[in-house]
């Protein structure tokens, strides 16, 4: 196996989808190989990361709530510069009245 | 089991009440289903209320073979697929790069809106803000497949089904979106990785905590 077609098996070896013969296969290079076995790592850290993120809800009006609102505006592709500010603003404010 | 076929069936005939009965179980995952694919909560609830309205109109036509809440998953996909497709990702540089222009901000934006003494956050709870609204800057099949796959548990047919796509390009997306992930977090996370420091995002605040934390012990 050459790195690139290990590198694309990854995930599928992550969820057990490859049979055992390709998983052994695999399994070798990762052995062998450390920038390979390095990226099997990361990939499982980060999926193993946002599983255990998944359904997570709070109430409506928790900081969580207004990390959402600040970062939609943020990194969402329609904000701009002044419906950014006005919204870190409102966020700041309300928050602040809220503790008092 | 009588009970919900006697309601299928009322639903079925066009019955409103049975239908709101028998849907109404499944409205929180497909809110969650939504806000993940959105990334707005006021978008959710609209596209959870176009999936019951096409579900009540296509109710006829719906068979068995798969449970109401695959089919009603299913069709929420698809509304919220269409929604986005006209949709730019969100930009993940921005996020950065924000963060890094306002320095002197960022204490106080963290301070304010995530960590203030009154607002004790949970790190997984921010955590899972900061993985949805990364997830929102891959594009939207990738996200699809990361959200049905990742977060909420779908297997690679049942996600295939609901993307409307094979099973193949369903597995291509998903490690594409893994990837990407990957390359962020792997590069920027202080939880995924200790040595990293989040330098434009909520969790550096918690990050240090833990360090700090770890470090006292």
């Amino acid at each position: 196996m050459i790195c690139r077609h290990v590198r694309s098996l990854l995930s599928d070896e992550l969820d057990g989808e490859l049979n055992e013969d390709a998983s052994e296969q695999l399994r070798k290079h990762l052995g062998a190989c450390e920038p390979c076995a390095d990226a099997f790592r990361a990939l499982r850290r980060t999926v193993r990361f946002i599983q255990a993120k998944g359904p997570v809800d709070v109430p409506a009006d928790s900081a969580e709530r207004s990390a959402e609102r600040f970062l939609a505006a943020l990194m969402s592709a329609d904000t701009d510069e002044a419906e950014l500010g006005r919204v870190i603003a409102e966020e700041a404010q309300r928050l602040t009245l809220k503790g008092g | 089991m009588a009970d919900a076929l006697a309601l299928l069936e009322r639903a079925k005939a066009g019955d409103r009440d049975a239908f709101g009965e028998l849907v109404e179980e499944h409205r929180e995952s497909l809110r969650r289903l939504c806000f993940k694919m959105t990334g707005s909560r006021e978008d959710a609830e609209d596209l959870v209320q176009d999936t019951f309205l096409k579900a009540f109109l296509a109710m006829g036509k719906f068979e068995m073979r798969s449970s109401l809440s695959t089919w009603l998953h299913r069709i929420a996909t698809n509304v919220s697929l269409d929604h986005q497709r006209s949709r730019k990702p969100w930009r993940q540089e921005r996020r950065w790069e924000w963060f890094q222009e306002n320095p002197e901000l960022a204490p106080q934006i963290e301070q304010r809106l995530y960590l203030s003494p009154e607002f004790v956050v949970e790190a997984k709870e921010v955590a899972a803000t900061c993985v949805n609204c990364l997830a929102m800057t891959l594009p939207v099949k990738q996200r699809a497949a990361l959200v049905l796959c990742d977060q909420l548990g779908f297997s690679r047919e049942e996600a295939s089904k609901a993307m409307n796509a094979s099973i193949a390009s369903v597995k291509t997306e998903l490690h594409r979106a893994r990837t990407k992930m990957t390359e962020t977090f792997e590069r920027r996370c202080a939880l995924v990785d200790s040595k990293n420091e989040c330098n434009a995002c909520i969790v550096a605040g918690i990050g240090q905590r833990e360090r700090r934390r770890k470090q006292q012990r």
